[in-house]
């Protein structure tokens, strides 16, 4: 390796340390601010996403006169800003209801492995289940797949409601 | 008088300064072990103002450095004590990712030291203790950030010391290892010199900003209300909780 590529790696590296490192200091100093556990329900709406990528909607589209391709890419375009948008809905609420939990969790008088082990698994979980839902859409806007959306959609809804659920505990917990 | 030699005054007067401080704020009973870090820097500072020959001064250059390690080890444990033991609800997962985030750095640190060990190697015993100091440097820079990565996931209300005592240390470490990679590759004598100096200032920086930003002020933690749970709570949660990662292990893998 010459030096001067030696160099390069180092100061990139030394660059994304050191962003990393200022971003997480200050997250860090604005956690002492307070901002405790925040869990008001917000009613989320996915049920409409379903029909946002309906093959029959395309198909109808096609057997119009004066349809061309681009119409087709256009609308499918659309849609699939649509559907980004419900999902990055999803991705906030479900950051915003397990931040609380995560605060409640450091705030509890005992040690509470089980839980604080799920809330990490969670994160995982739902951070893969995000790229999955992002990537489909994607392949879904290129036309390379068509979406199966009826299952992510009444997936979404059903974690939906869980996920409200979960506020039961920490509204209580905020109110006590 | 060399330039490295004016740094290393200006880093004994730093170091002393940053001393004076943490004892007059009563600081030092809260950082036992940085504090005592700071005792050896100034010893050993101190030593090298003295006129060893070569061979003395490798000594006592190689002996205060392996010490200073031990410190850098203790420091990490003393600041992560401070703060994982405040928070009771997280104390196992803590635990569990302080040991994960170390196996973690010390396998990117053991990846960092390959090439130059994987390749013949040196067989300078300097070079060696260099080597693996930089291997040392780069596991405690790692860990530092995985262990602020967490704290900063799992929203640890901290008091402004321990975070801005955390985030000069890692960025301390992250330098320090970086220069010593830089030298370790180049060699030669002018890239010894820049790095040297390069430590030196970055070392300087540090204890200027821990001279003026560690305060008692900044030991307060803004106490909040815990919810105390009940064991009904705590099983409806983690039924739930569990509910919802089954639904989300079958989506991200179906």
């Amino acid at each position: 390796m010459s030096n001067q590529m030696l160099l390069a790696g180092v100061m990139v590296t030394g660059a994304v340390f050191f962003l990393l490192l200022g971003y997480m200091g200050a997250q860090l100093l604005s956690h002492r601010k307070g901002s405790g556990a925040r869990a008001e329900a917000r009613p989320m709406r996915l049920r409409p996403a379903m029909r946002l990528f309906n093959e029959a909607d395309f198909e109808y589209l096609e057997r119009q006169p004066g349809y061309r391709p681009e119409i087709g890419r256009k609308l499918r375009a659309e849609r699939a800003r649509i559907f980004k948008s419900y999902l990055s809905q999803m991705a906030r609420e479900f950051a915003r209801l397990h931040h609380s939990l995560r605060v409640l969790t450091i705030e509890a008088g005992a040690d509470r492995p089980e839980v604080s082990r799920a809330l990490l698994e969670q994160q995982m979980l739902f951070s893969m289940y995000m790229a999955k839902a992002r990537m489909r859409v994607a392949l879904f806007q290129l036309g390379v797949k068509p979406m199966e959306v009826q299952g992510l959609v009444e997936m979404l809804d059903r974690m939906q409601n869980q996920v409200n659920q979960l506020s039961k505990p920490v509204a209580a917990g905020v109110a006590a | 008088m060399t330039s490295v030699q004016i740094g290393s005054i200006l880093s004994l007067v730093l170091c002393a300064t940053v001393l004076w401080r943490l004892v007059r704020n009563g600081l030092y009973i809260r950082y036992p072990y940085f504090c005592a870090f700071l005792v050896l820097s100034v010893i050993r500072l101190i030593l090298f103002q003295l006129p060893f020959n070569r061979h003395q001064y490798a000594i006592v250059w190689l002996t205060t450095e392996a010490l200073v390690w031990i410190f850098y080890v203790l420091i990490l444990l003393e600041l992560y004590t401070l703060v994982l033991s405040r928070y009771k609800g997280i104390q196992s997962l803590s635990r569990w990712i302080f040991h994960g985030s170390m196996a973690l750095a010390l396998a990117v640190a053991a990846i960092s030291l390959y090439p130059r060990f994987g390749s013949g190697g040196p067989n300078d015993f300097l070079m060696v203790f260099m080597i693996a100091e930089r291997g040392i440097l780069s596991a405690l820079a790692v860990m530092t950030l995985l262990m602020t990565a967490f704290l900063t996931w799992f929203p640890v209300p901290l008091p402004r010391n321990v975070i801005l005592h955390s985030i000069l240390f890692a960025f301390y470490f992250f330098s320090k290892a970086a220069a010593l990679l830089v030298r370790n590759m180049l060699g030669h004598e002018g890239a010894k010199a820049v790095t040297n100096l390069g430590i030196l200032a970055v070392g300087a920086v540090c204890m200027v900003l821990w001279a003026w930003l560690l305060t008692p002020a900044g030991e307060v933690v803004e106490a909040r209300v815990g919810h105390r749970w009940n064991e009904d709570e705590e099983e409806k949660l983690l039924d739930q909780l569990k509910s919802i990662n089954s639904s989300l292990s079958r989506s991200a893998q179906g």
